[in-house]
């Protein structure tokens, strides 16, 4: 396999990765399939792109807000909308569909800030590495390296900490989990916290890569979730697997085969996947 | 005394003549005509559409007080239309052409006597049969698909720019100098993009150029390392950039540069008409050549450019898509004065009869003609050939310009 092509499939596997990460993290702790990550992700991507190239701050000030942003947007999505609606019902349905709303209202809302046109972020670094008759950009370097130290962190989390730990008893029974005195409500927010920030840190990495608009979160929604179905949720490292072997087989086919036949790839392999093993690459094995 | 009194009597006089026929002269009065806009501000079509919209804000303000620049001779001085103010109605399509015949339709509602369609062909090419049902004049300005102006349903729909066959002309005789008979093509999924490409390619087919390869890449689409690579192997003497969105195209671009892919670079209108592009691409926009309808030494075009730059700032990008929209009005008002009337069938048979109307694009001296079987005015001298340099347009082509 070329170079070129190994390393476009290993950046945005990785950035699709990040994406069924944040999915993965917020199902963990909600037992909820959070539609909106890839609108944190947009949101997060422009609010940086926004504040450094089109305002000239400095590129700390657009990261922190980008981070700061997706934060918040994930702690609506639990506190303001999750929980007073699982409060009154134990249905899975409305809850999904009320952050599918919340996605098109972070829609709206990136489009009235930050307006409708295309946003490019600036690099977290501007060196251009030569390579063959062109270059690498050390960014895209930095974003993959990045994505790997992300999941890391987050293994890390989920195996060695108590809250990560504790962290699939609170999603799977929260109501057993409370009884047993685990502290529900910071276990929970930990983990929407830290879906944040997974898809702030993807936001900043990719608006660069691709300039945004505010549409661009369908797109990422979409993939992030292939990922996750793709990779499976037996640990947090699952979500990358699934995540760069989607785009493996994205970029690979529009190598070879072009890239008017990638939604037939794109389709065919989720097909498989769903009718060979629909728990995904790696699922939780559980003793019966 | 006396002679000083008589003095103060006549300056009075003469502020208070001044003061009202002045603004009864410069200022459109009476009910206002209704015109109908639709355009995109969210869709694929919207880089593009709001630079159409930008200007036409613009230019109805200007002709509400009766600032016709140059075209004063060909449409007369009357303040707005029929000494009318205009009152613009805008619905955003987002680019999508089941949209589009709704929302057509429901600025006729809300009393448009007018339409001006600003945002993709794909959508125009839907809105027009609602032209043709209601017998509505409809400007299509900024659009360049031939289909707009061809059977069915194009009795009452006109465009400005010079359409995909124009310059497809243009194009086969430049690459005719540099001895091009291969071409890669990248398209993307917008049914606009499809439009646009279909037409340029059964154009150039027919001339005879072959197709190295086609590649598609999807609207949003993050990594264009694949589509490049595929262009890079088929060995075609050009890329020909058909991508309307203008991340993609800007994504295209900056992808070629970093692959250290060299071959020739060419494009449509799109690209010279969506800033957006320039700005995103940076410097990988250099190069790239396409064929326009901004030549530097009109002095229509310079006139209008001074205006818009008057008003948004010296800095801000003067595209075509202005100068068409300013030539879609001075059309329409030229069609109603010469009628003295709004009803749709007068105005579309006006603008048939138009010939040698005075022009904001183009080369020097360049003119606009229509006929019963030609809806679309352009000719040869509508079209130069640029090249990118420093981030923008700016630089004639220097192996061929039309004649």
């Amino acid at each position: 396999m070329e170079f070129r092509v190994l390393l476009a499939g290993l950046e945005t596997g990785a950035f699709y990765g990040l994406i069924a990460l944040g999915y993965f993290l917020f199902l963990r702790a909600t037992a909820a399939v959070n539609f909106a990550v890839g609108a944190y992700v947009m949101f997060a991507g422009m609010t940086s792109a926004y504040l450094v190239v089109s305002h000239g701050l400095p590129q700390i000030v657009g990261v922190s807000a980008a981070l700061l942003a997706a934060v918040v947007l994930a702690w609506i999505s639990e506190d303001g909308i999750l929980q007073p609606m699982l409060a009154r019902t134990r249905q899975e349905f409305g809850p999904v569909m009320a952050i599918v709303a919340f996605m098109f209202v972070i829609e709206q809302g990136a489009g009235l800030i930050y307006g409708r046109a295309p946003l490019r972020g600036a690099e977290l670094s501007d060196t251009l590495i030569p390579f063959g008759d062109g270059w690498i950009e050390a960014h895209d370097l930095i974003a993959l390296a990045g994505s790997v130290v992300i999941f890391a962190l987050a293994a890390a989390w989920l195996k060695h900490t108590g809250y990560g730990r504790m962290l699939r008893a609170v999603g799977d029974n929260a109501d057993a989990a409370q009884a047993l005195g685990l502290p529900v409500r910071r276990i929970r927010m930990s983990a929407v916290i830290a879906t944040g920030l997974v898809c702030g840190a993807a936001g900043i990495f990719v608006a660069p890569q691709a300039a945004l608009t505010y549409q661009s979160h369908l797109p990422f929604a979409i993939m992030g979730f292939l990922a996750l179905v793709l990779g499976g949720t037996a640990s947090a490292w699952a979500p990358l697997a699934g995540g760069v072997l989607l785009a493996m087989i994205e970029t690979v086919s529009a190598r070879t085969l072009g890239g008017s036949f990638r939604d037939y790839v794109l389709l065919a392999l989720v097909l498989v996947v769903f009718s060979f093993r629909p728990e995904g690459l790696f699922a939780i094995r559980v003793r019966t | 005394m006396a002679e000083v009194k008589w003095k103060l009597l006549a300056a009075a006089v003469a502020l208070a003549a001044q003061a009202i026929p002045v603004s009864a002269q410069t200022k459109a009065a009476g009910d206002p005509i209704v015109v109908g806009v639709i355009e995109d501000r969210s869709g694929g079509a919207s880089f593009y559409s709001q630079e159409s919209v930008k200007g036409f804000k613009l230019f109805i303000e200007m002709m509400n007080n009766g600032n016709f620049l140059y075209a004063k001779d060909a449409v007369g001085d009357k303040p707005g239309i029929l000494g009318r103010p205009i009152q613009a109605l805008y619905e955003d399509d987002e680019n999508n052409p089941n949209l589009t015949l709704v929302k057509t339709r429901r600025l006729l509602e809300n009393g448009a006597k007018i339409i001006f369609f600003l945002s993709g062909s794909g959508s125009t090419l839907q809105g027009r049969v609602v032209c043709s049902e209601q017998k509505i004049l409809c400007m299509a300005p900024t659009n360049v698909s031939s289909r707009i102006v061809q059977p069915p349903n194009n009795d009452f729909v006109f465009t400005v720019a010079s359409p995909a066959e124009l310059n497809s002309g243009v194009y086969l005789e430049a690459w005719k100098k540099i001895n091009v008979t291969k071409v890669a093509y990248v398209t993307d999924n917008s049914a606009t993009a499809k439009t646009v490409a279909d037409g340029y390619k059964k154009l150039f087919a027919t001339a005879g150029i072959t197709t190295a390869i086609d590649e598609q890449v999807e609207t949003g689409a993050r990594d264009m390392v694949a589509p490049l690579l595929r262009i890079r192997d088929a060995k075609p003497d050009l890329i020909f950039d058909l991508v309307q969105a203008a991340p993609e195209s800007a994504n295209l671009h900056r992808t070629a540069a970093k692959l250290g892919i060299t071959i020739p670079r060419w494009g449509t209108t799109s690209i010279t008409a969506q800033p957006k592009i320039w700005e995103l691409a940076g410097d990988a926009i250099n190069g790239v050549i396409v064929v326009d309808n901004l030549a530097p030494d009109n002095p229509n075009t310079l006139a209008v450019k001074a205006e818009y730059q008057k008003r948004y700032g010296a800095e801000a990008p003067y595209v075509f898509l202005h100068s068409v929209v300013w030539d879609g009005l001075m059309l329409t008002k030229k069609a109603a004065e010469s009628t003295s009337s709004l009803d749709g069938t007068k105005l579309r048979d006006a603008v048939e009869g138009m010939t040698n109307f005075p022009s904001a694009y183009g080369q020097k001296g360049y003119t606009l003609s229509f006929a019963k079987d030609r809806h679309n005015g352009a000719s040869l001298p509508g079209t130069v050939v640029v090249q990118f340099a420093n981030r923008g347009p700016n630089k004639l082509w220097d192996v061929y310009q039309p004649k």
